[in-house]
């Protein structure tokens, strides 16, 4: 009897997922722990070992198929065994229900949030300009009228058939009215080169907005590449969840804003020292260790709220936002209040490098209380960060650089780095959020504190 | 010579009708007598006991095999039927004992043992050259060529059986449609009374051919309440074989009705319940006056059955037939393997059949008589049970047909290019009796385009022949047949008695037997009292014999809409037998293509469904004298247009073209497809139309539900979505029924106007 293989279940909420690769192919062997498939989840790829062995008989599920957790997408047994008949995929689960519960102060309400958060990246829309950010959910297009005919014309001219007025029964574009439209756009006047049309309708472009650079306007190879890179492209799963989970906050969460400036100097020098005998801890490790010092001092800070009650997590899950390639992902320092500082540094470094592999579990970023993003690394005198849905506040930290500053009445050059506290306005108010910034800046300045944690 | 006419006065003269007597069991004697008699050797006796022994062992198995007890294949899943004979072989055997080996037979879903016993006797009679066509390469000679040629007819049997490409239907067919056509074997038939029609068409041909041969036709008790066994008999008894108008071929049909009365139909009880005498036998009283020689047969004496056989195979070539004979005999076990027999009948009345059966009684007259000592006999049930078993093995490990064949023999794509020489000899009784007349333009009308084409086709090949109800002296209905009978005499051309299943079936076997013939059906309303035989016989024995026969038959039928006739003389239903995979289905719309198109069709090898239009039997056009013929399966486009295409056929071309024209007057051109046969149906030539035009409305006069409009319209769909600028649109009849009246009737039916509105709607 054939073994089925479902898609897995990354996260207690998880709809659906969709196999982004297939390592195995129809007829291969399978051993138990063998990769079979990659998927992508809302949150991150991850990859699916068979726990069973024999051959992979049948993909029921192609490479960017997505289908609901649970279901089979594939079938493992013996050469040669018929295969039963696969039932229809099970209903998707109903939608999770996000009312955090307040009596269990952990982190319940880390299920209503994803990994997205501002973070080092170089879309500036994430970060300040509330202006530039852009509809999550475009309109789905609407469904054009067109005869199968008519339609087959305009793929074979290479045009778009959405602008032309259908004469049709029921307002249908009927080969008459692409014949019209390419009359009247000048068609037959087109000029373009044979293998400019060929990538031009391989990419579903419009040859009527083209705009021709070579001779008598002719449209070139080089016109095509251009217009595919300015073409629309679908956002992956996880850059729309970004687009989501930030656009939710940003418009629905009171931001402000407290920026104090950190003088670094000493740290930086003490940190020489430790890195000279071979100690690996980083600025990041020192500002991990001195939010979650803080943030047993303001529990505020650490906190949630449904915009009617506020809840306190006795515990600091901390959320370290790590930018990839493809978006930005949030790991989390589970208990980081449980922790030294050589533990804090190892947890985070393991994390940085999952992150960075594509390797998380969707456990391990989920849950923060609080997040922290350092764009120290990428030169920038300031920022605002946006903040992660369920919690009250984000740090923003910037990049460290010397800078004139007073200091006993005498201007001296020290390395000064800008810190950024972005607060939820339903749960802190502006002093709260000096005072956190302020012990921060405490904590960070107070080498003697640092050179007993160590 | 002036056509025979009627001259009945009336005569109600007082008398007592005399429908003589009938009798039952007078056969006395046993082994020893007839071996005395010479009627039998000691050697043809210990063959009988092996054939019977043959026919048991072969069914035994199936029993066991349903347990997995039989031993040499215990693992083999035997799929399918289990409707065994056992209790049954002495009528078997004996019947086929009594025939030669080109006589025929038909037989029932039942029917094993007929299938077995005709093939071990036929093989019994054959030369030694006849015996290795049956075993190429084999290096044996004299008995152990006779051996493994029997061998080798219980391994196809078997292989047929368990579905088997080696099988004799090559798997296509199994056990209740098992046939050898090379011995006479037509076919079992697992419709019961299906071959019954069958058997008389082919006794019909033998007599048309002066054969010399007679058939056999098996039918169980169940059968004789069916309405087309009953046609049969009658159509088999009718005088016109033996009076006065057969002139010099004075012959009666050499066909037996042997009634295997096993006493039950498949539960019901034929003597207690559900029939109204006692004694089948009585049926040939209500069919002939001579009772068709009936008599009364014991069925568990084999030597009686031999006698009885014997002796109406004698009457059957002496022009005597047909005969009719019920042979009672007994059923040991259910219908099938899954009746427990209980709740209709006592284990009493089981025992007390067993207690005579036919085996272990001729065993015991084999013994009595000293015609075989117990060793001889011994060693004949072995070989018999050896035999089985190897058989058996060898079946069960035979390669299955290969899936991708599953269509293969649907149709076979032979026809009479070249007739031969022994078909080409046609008499003419009036060389120009039927003669068309051309009018000054060269022009005929559709029905005489017909009529042309059918002469030059019997002119042609002498195998053709036609018949139907009224199509001797008054010409058909339609007159369309007029002057043939007195052209080509009434051996070719005679009235059928108005038993549409008969008609069809009867050509069936005579198409099997090698005849052509041309079947009519007055209207085509009638061809649903004949669908079995059109449907589960016609177009289904190429297939289901693993192309061991062709049916070339062609079935006229002519529709009758749009003359008033109401309901059921006005059908157009060719869509039903397009439906039916096996028959070609072939609908001309013009004089040119309806003489064309029945010529292509007498010449084809499938059997077709040809249907006319009454509505067009008028329509006039240039029709060449010459012979032509219009390749089957080849669309015409009518009229060539450029901006939406009309694709039909029958009638509805007619209305078709007026609306073309309508639509040019407005400046729009459309292009008429006549697809002239919905099977096999020219896709391209309307994929190619529909490339053009973009636009497609298909029409026809059938009603619009489950019409065949529907199957081009979603095929195009399929085909050609690409090319579609609108959806295709149908235009049918209403759905209903026709009417009477006038009014009604022109609202039923469509027209040219509907075409148009049609297309208007997605120009």
């Amino acid at each position: 009897m054939p073994s089925p293989i479902a898609m897995p279940k990354p996260g207690q909420f998880t709809e659906e997922c969709t196999i982004v690769k297939w390592l195995k192919k129809e007829g291969d062997a399978v051993a138990k722990g063998d990769i079979l498939f990659e998927i992508e989840t809302d949150k991150a790829n991850m990859e699916v070992e068979s726990f069973f062995e024999g051959t992979l008989l049948k993909i029921l599920t192609p490479e960017g198929g997505t289908v609901p957790v649970q279901a089979i997408v594939a079938w493992v047994g013996q050469q040669g065994e018929a295969l039963p008949a696969t039932p229809p995929p099970p209903a998707a689960p109903p939608k999770a229900a996000a009312q955090p519960e307040v009596s269990g102060q952990k982190s319940e309400v880390s299920q209503t949030k994803t990994a997205a958060v501002a973070a080092p990246t170089s879309s500036s829309a994430i970060h300040h300009s509330p202006s530039a950010i852009v509809p999550v959910q475009p309109a789905a297009p609407r469904k054009l009228k067109i005869s199968p005919r008519a339609k087959a014309l305009a793929e074979r001219s290479v045009i778009n058939p959405a602008p032309i007025r259908g004469t049709g029964p029921g307002g249908r574009i009927v080969e008459k009215d692409v014949l019209a439209y390419l009359d009247a756009k000048g068609y037959a006047q087109l000029k373009i080169t044979p293998t400019a049309k060929d990538m031009a309708a391989k990419e579903q472009l419009d040859l009527l907005a083209l705009r021709g650079t070579g001779e008598a306007g002719k449209i070139t190879v080089e016109d095509i590449t251009r217009a595919v890179a300015e073409k629309p492209k679908a956002m992956s799963k996880m850059r729309q969840v970004i687009a989501q989970r930030l656009t939710q906050s940003f418009t629905s969460t009171p931001h402000f804003f407290v920026t104090v400036s950190v003088d670094m100097t000493d740290l930086v020098a003490y940190r020489a020292t430790l890195k000279a005998k071979k100690l690996p801890y980083s600025v990041t490790d020192f500002i991990a260790m001195a939010v979650t010092l803080c943030l047993k001092e303001f529990p505020t800070v650490n906190s949630s709220t449904d915009g009617k009650s506020i809840w306190w997590h006795s515990k600091v899950n901390l959320g370290l936002a790590v930018s990839l390639a493809s978006g930005l992902v949030v790991p989390v320092i589970r208990d980081a209040d449980d922790l030294t500082l050589l533990e804090l540094h190892d947890r985070s470094a393991a994390l940085i490098e999952k992150a960075r592999n594509g390797k998380l579990l969707p456990d391990e970023m989920s849950g923060s209380t609080f997040t922290i993003s350092n764009m120290g690394m990428l030169n920038v005198e300031n920022f605002t960060a946006i903040i992660n849905p369920g919690e009250a506040a984000i740090l923003a930290v910037s990049s460290t650089s010397k800078q004139p500053v007073v200091k006993d009445d005498k201007v001296v050059v020290r390395q000064m780095m800008k810190i950024t506290l972005s607060s939820d306005h339903q749960v802190i108010d502006g002093a709260q959020a000096a005072q956190f910034v302020n012990a921060l800046k405490a904590k960070l300045e107070d080498v003697a504190l640092w050179k007993k944690l160590v | 010579m002036p056509n025979y006419l009627s001259n009945k006065r009336p005569d109600f003269k007082p008398f007592t009708a005399d429908l003589g007597k009938i009798s039952a069991y007078q056969f006395k004697n046993d082994l020893a007598a007839e071996l005395k008699a010479k009627r039998l050797t000691k050697a043809q006796a210990l063959d009988l006991y092996e054939d019977m022994l043959m026919v048991r062992e072969v069914e035994d198995m199936i029993v066991r095999l349903r347990s997995g007890a039989y031993e040499p294949i215990p693992t083999f899943n035997y799929r399918g039927p289990t409707h065994v004979s056992i209790g049954q072989e002495g009528t078997a055997v004996g019947a086929c004992s009594a025939l030669r080996l080109l006589d025929k037979i038909t037989s029932t879903h039942r029917g094993h043992g007929d299938s077995m016993a005709k093939g071990s006797v036929a093989i019994r009679q054959m030369d030694e050259a006849t015996l290795l066509s049956r075993v190429p390469g084999s290096a044996k000679q004299g008995a152990d060529l006779l051996e493994e040629v029997l061998e080798d007819h219980v391994y196809r049997t078997i292989a047929e059986l368990f579905g088997k490409e080696d099988g004799y239907c090559k798997g296509r067919g199994g056990g209740m449609h098992i046939a050898d056509f090379r011995i006479g074997h037509l076919g079992a038939n697992a419709i019961v009374g299906g071959g019954v029609p069958i058997a008389t068409g082919a006794a019909m041909a033998m007599r048309y051919q002066h054969s010399d041969g007679v058939i056999c036709c098996f039918a169980g008790d169940g059968a004789y309440a069916n309405g087309v066994v009953l046609e049969a008999l009658n159509w088999a008894a009718q005088v016109q074989w033996t009076n006065h108008l057969a002139k010099d071929h004075k012959c009666g049909l050499p066909i037996i009705f042997l009634v295997q009365n096993n006493q039950y139909g498949m539960t019901g009880r034929a003597e207690d319940e559900v029939m109204g005498v006692k004694n089948l036998a009585r049926r040939a009283a209500g069919f002939a006056d001579n009772n068709m020689h009936a008599e009364i047969v014991n069925g568990m004496d084999i030597l009686a059955v031999r006698d009885a056989v014997t002796r109406a195979a004698e009457l059957c070539r002496k022009g005597e037939g047909p005969v009719l004979l019920e042979v009672n005999t007994y059923r040991y076990y259910g219908h099938s393997l899954g009746d427990p027999r209980m709740e209709y009948r006592t284990k009493e009345e089981e025992a007390s059949w067993r207690a005579i059966d036919a085996i272990e009684s001729f065993k015991k007259q084999l013994l009595d008589a000293q015609a075989a000592t117990a060793e001889a006999v011994a060693a004949r049930e072995k070989l018999v049970r050896d035999r089985n078993a190897r058989a058996a093995v060898r079946a069960a490990n035979a390669a299955d047909p290969v899936a991708e064949d599953v269509v293969k023999y649907m149709y076979t794509d032979t026809q009479v290019d070249v007739v031969p020489a022994e078909f080409q000899k046609v008499k003419l009784l009036k060389a120009d009796a039927a003669k068309v007349k051309r009018d000054k333009d060269g022009k005929i009308n559709y029905r005489d385009a017909i009529k042309e084409g059918l002469v030059e086709e019997m002119v042609r090949d002498n195998r053709v022949i036609i018949y139907g109800e009224d199509v001797a002296e008054y010409g058909n209905a339609f007159k369309l047949t007029k002057g043939m009978l007195e052209m080509f005499g009434r051996d070719r051309v005679f009235n059928s008695p108005i038993s549409e299943a008969c008609i069809c079936g009867t050509a069936v076997g005579a198409a099997m037997a090698g005849l052509r013939p041309v079947a009519e059906l007055m209207y085509m309303d009638f061809a649903l009292m004949a669908s079995d035989q059109i449907s589960n016989q016609a177009a289904k024995w190429h297939y289901m014999s693993g192309a061991q026969t062709k049916v070339p038959l062609v079935i006229r039928a002519s529709v009758g809409g749009g003359k008033g006739y109401g309901g059921q003389h006005s059908q157009t239903l060719e869509s039903m037998f397009a439906h039916i995979p096996g028959m070609y289905v072939i609908y001309p719309s013009t004089a040119y293509d309806a003489k064309g198109l029945i010529k292509a069709s007498i010449r084809d090898d499938n059997p077709i469904m040809f249907v006319e239009s009454q509505l067009l039997y008028a329509e006039k056009g240039v029709v060449p004298e010459t012979d032509y013929v219009i390749p089957i399966g080849v669309a015409d486009v009518k009229r060539e247009g450029k901006d939406i295409t009309f694709v039909g056929w029958g009638p509805a071309i007619l209305d078709a073209l007026k609306a073309a024209e309508l639509l040019a007057a407005e400046g729009i051109s459309a292009e008429v497809v006549d697809i002239r046969s919905l099977v096999p149906l020219d896709m391209d030539t309307i994929l190619r139309s529909v490339a053009k035009t973009g636009k497609c409305v298909v029409v026809s006069q059938a009603v619009h539900i489950g019409s065949f409009t529907g199957e081009i319209a979603s095929t195009i769909m399929e085909k050609a979505f690409d090319e579609l600028d609108a959806p295709v649109i149908r235009v049918g009849a209403k759905n209903g029924i026709a009417p009477q009246s006038h009014i009604l009737e022109a609202a039923f039916l469509p027209n040219a106007n509907d075409i148009v509105a049609a297309a208007k709607k997605i120009l």
